[in-house]
């Protein structure tokens, strides 16, 4: 069990020293918006001792002073409402020491989003992950020795509220990286060899426990509800609209508008898991800040990462994954240019676990899986030419959920504002002929 | 130089032989062969598995008219056992025969139905299936000439080729439908399941670019370790990269598609300017039914330049895909018509075959050290074919193919050994 900071004091002084302290850990960028109604009023200081009594598992654990505010800005996350806690806390024997949590909980207020979101389950998925899934793929990893921390740890799942409660990577020095530069090279590849575990650790799970798995079927795109589908329609006509003021993109800009009719099938068909595909449980919305970094303090170099975030997590091809990742979350030249190379790092770590964790199935080759992605290379325009925009917008004033999914003037002229970023026109500029010669902006593909 | 090409024509091709020939052709049964001019048509490393004899024939008509004609005789190496051995069982006079002789025509014939009299192949004078030998118009004659192979092919005659076999595969897959069983049976293409007969040539020539690699900065170890890994692996992955697989679209391949297999007529343009007017298809030899995936990789990295291998493939796809999907919409095929994207994921399925025909096959089609150049050399096991097979990597296109392309290779996992 990996620990917030104990410090093991016994003395009164100490207990003077430990107040005084500012809060140290390095934090995201926030707090314009402070608003004390995003913290839910449940969420007390006899909610958290109840829960920290349970995971120290000591019944006379007393938080004795705690300090409470919203963990992120607008734009930066647009499923539930984060909330960072630093908690002084006595034990039972004695000691004190200081925790640090970040408390996940769903939306209350907005009716209309509750409602868009509601077939998406994504509170309850997003526990059920943290609370079955998750512990059983580190049960996996430490049967082949490996003790790679993959994930943040968990304290508590709490379905009645649909609120989780975490470690606060801060502490542990985890920040989010750049969100609107990109991830290197380093990062990219540090990021890719977790999730690849992480991806061959489901798979193996799947298969030893009867495709436990295979019932998230709830991603962007899935069978069962297009609530989002209006949002990501209105994503494609901006990008359409932005690509026709380009000289001589009007044919671009013509067969994204045409594309819109078949639209959501195509994407749906990049969620189907195809039988003869090898499937995982996909993060599902994997970017760059749904992942935590580590820099070394000296060199600034990374150390490691976290990945986070599991509300869209759906069963189906690591294509869903990798698609969405190498076309959103990377420097320019890495997206344009050197993204076989990734999938190579990759699949070496998804490969070798597979294999490692005896997968009985068959491990595709790599080139075996290269194909497997390019079935799947619809996720690849569909990322840059719609998700992007959103991603690197830097204009966070209206950066809500509603923006992204109503139709009205406001959040018209939001996604106008996310295609006008300049890196953003730049990306799709350079990638849309590819698509096109790839065939993926006809509307029958 | 001793032209050794000469021994080589067929001893049966004479006046006697000829006469009912032409006679049947040109359909004047008083036709009189005067005199008959036999020159070998090719010269060493353009052709491996034929032997190519240029007829010049002068004979007067039954209305006392002179006329002069040539004509190209096409047959295989009777008098050599080693390559007639290993030819034969690629069944590559047959094949080529049945392609001269039923199959062609009729894809003309398709072509007409639709409008088009775009003519695709040279006409068939005779097939003779006794003697394994067919006689074709000479298309020399007529102003056709071969593009540079050394060179590779440019852009407009690129774009034209790949227009030509689209419209070939249209026309097959549709004539599959008409005429069911005739085309699918041909399945001895350079890779298949009945032979490894060129295993000498395809190892021989990957051990060569292996040890090429080690003593290249820019590849090295690494490289020279995995083609050899790869090496004994080769006519497995490659003759894998020739079955169909599920969803594939399907039809008659050409089977040898590079430069040398193209014949170009230029003439004036309206703007004076000198322009491609036509082009023809030769050489059905290694024609077999499977994906047309193949012919375009064995094209591209057989007859182009550097730049359209690294960059400009996905454009060349495109544009042939248009005429393939146009051509079997006009013929109402009955099948599917892929989509662009699903022929890019059909090419992405059998790119194995891109690998083969970058490392061996283009090493020796674009070879320019053509004094050992011969099938023999190409296929023992002694200590000539051994250095003729490294001599092919001295070539500099060739190596910088090497250089350039193994890394993307390699990246794709088309190098790795699986099983």
């Amino acid at each position: 069990m990996s620990t917030p900071d104990i410090s093991i004091m016994s003395s009164t002084e100490n207990l003077l020293k430990l107040s005084k302290e500012s809060f140290s850990a390095p934090v995201a960028q926030c707090d314009e918006n402070f608003e004390h109604s995003d913290v839910p009023d449940w969420l007390t200081k006899d909610y958290l001792e109840h829960y920290l009594r349970a995971y120290h598992q000591d019944r006379k654990l007393k938080i004795l002073r705690w300090n409470i505010r919203p963990a992120l800005g607008k734009g930066e996350n647009y499923g539930g409402v984060l909330t960072r806690i630093r908690a002084d806390y006595q034990t039972s024997m004695g000691t004190v020491a200081t925790g640090h949590y970040i408390v996940k909980t769903s939306f209350e207020s907005d009716e209309f989003v509750q409602k868009t979101m509601e077939p998406y389950d994504i509170f309850n998925r997003e526990m059920s992950v943290y609370e079955k899934v998750l512990p059983r793929l580190n049960e996996l990893l430490r049967e082949i020795d490996d003790n790679e921390q993959i994930f943040a740890e968990t304290l508590a799942v709490d379905r009645e509220r649909s609120a989780l409660i975490f470690e606060d990577l801060n502490v542990r020095e985890f920040i989010m990286p750049n969100r609107l530069a990109g991830l290197d090279m380093t990062l990219a590849k540090m990021v890719l060899r977790k999730l690849a575990k992480m991806h061959a650790t489901s798979a193996v799970l799947n298969e030893r426990e009867n495709g436990c798995l295979e019932s998230y079927d709830r991603g962007f795109f899935n069978r069962h509800t297009d609530n989002y589908m209006p949002g990501f329609e209105q994503l494609l006509m901006a990008c359409s609209r932005r690509v026709r003021q380009w000289e001589d993109y009007e044919l671009y800009a013509e067969k994204i508008t045409n594309l819109k009719s078949n639209y959501t099938e195509l994407g749906k068909r990049v969620f189907d898991p195809n039988p003869s595909h090898v499937n995982v449980l996909t993060h599902g919305d994997l970017w760059t800040n749904n992942v935590m970094v580590k820099y070394d303090k000296i060199t600034g170099e990374p150390v490691d990462v976290i990945i986070i975030d599991f509300q869209y997590a759906v069963w189906g091809s690591p294509a869903i994954d990798l698609h969405y990742f190498l076309n959103t979350s990377l420097e320019e030249d890495m997206h344009l240019h050197r993204q076989d190379e990734l999938i190579q790092c990759y699949y070496q770590t998804f490969a070798d676990t597979l294999c490692k964790l005896r997968y009985r199935a068959e491990i595709p080759s790599l080139h075996k899986f290269h194909l497997q992605l390019e079935e799947k290379a619809f996720y690849a325009f569909n990322s840059t030419c719609v998700i992007l925009a959103i991603q690197r917008n830097e204009e966070t004033e209206d950066a809500d959920f509603k923006a992204i999914m109503q139709d009205d003037e406001r959040a018209t002229r939001f996604k106008d504002t996310c295609f006008k970023n300049m890196y953003v026109q730049r990306v799709i500029k350079k990638l849309l002929p590819i698509y096109e010669r790839r065939g993926l902006l006809e509307v029958e593909q | 130089m001793k032209d050794t090409q000469f021994h080589t024509a067929p001893l049966w091709l004479t006046t006697e032989y000829l006469e009912p020939v032409l006679r049947k052709y040109k359909k004047d049964e008083g036709l009189i062969i005067t005199k008959l001019v036999i020159k070998p048509a090719t010269a060493k490393g353009d052709n491996y598995a034929s032997v190519m004899t240029r007829i010049g024939v002068d004979f007067i008509l039954s209305t006392k008219e002179a006329e002069h004609a040539s004509y190209i005789v096409k047959t295989s190496h009777e008098s050599d056992p080693f390559t007639a051995g290993i030819m034969s069982k690629y069944d590559i006079y047959k094949t080529e025969m049945l392609m001269y002789e039923r199959i062609l025509p009729k894809l003309t014939e398709l072509l007409k139905e639709i409008g088009d009299g775009d003519k695709l192949f040279a006409d068939t004078i005779h097939v003779d299936y006794e003697h394994s030998a067919i006689i074709f118009e000479d298309l020399a004659r007529l102003n056709f000439v071969i593009p540079d192979r050394l060179a590779g092919m440019n852009e407009a005659q690129a774009m034209i080729t790949l227009k030509k076999l689209a419209k070939m595969h249209a026309t097959a897959a549709v004539l599959d439908e008409r005429m069911p069983g005739v085309l699918t049976k041909l399945q001895r293409g350079i890779f298949n399941r009945t032979t490894k007969g060129f295993a000498p040539f395809f190892e021989g020539v990957f051990e060569a670019c292996a040890d090429f690699a080690v003593e290249c900065p820019a590849l090295g170890a690494y490289y020279k370790n995995k083609l050899m890994k790869l090496k004994s692996h080769v006519m497995e992955y490659g003759t894998r990269s020739f079955d169909a697989y599920n969803g594939d679209f399907l039809t008659l391949t050409h089977g040898d598609m590079w430069t040398n297999n193209v014949m170009l007529r230029y003439g004036n343009g309206s703007d004076g300017q000198l322009q491609i007017k036509d082009i023809l298809l030769i050489d059905f030899q290694f024609s077999a039914w499977t994906s047309p995936a193949l012919d375009l990789h064995y094209f591209f990295h057989t007859s182009l330049t550097l730049d359209f291998k690294l960059h400009r493939e996905d454009e060349l796809v495109q544009y042939y895909h248009g005429f393939l999907a146009e051509t079997l919409r006009q013929l109402n095929y009955e099948g599917h018509i892929p989509s662009l994207h699903e022929f890019c994921v059909q090419m992405e399925l059998h790119r194995f075959y891109a690998v083969a025909s970058s490392i061996a096959c283009q090493a020796l089609l674009i070879n320019d050290q053509t004094d050992e150049a011969d099938f023999n050399t190409l296929m023992g096991s002694d200590d000539r074919s051994y250095k003729f097979r490294h001599l092919l990597y001295k070539n500099k296109r060739t190596q910088e193919s090497a250089i350039a392309l193994l890394p993307y290779f390699d990246r794709k996992g088309l190098l790795d050994v699986s099983d």
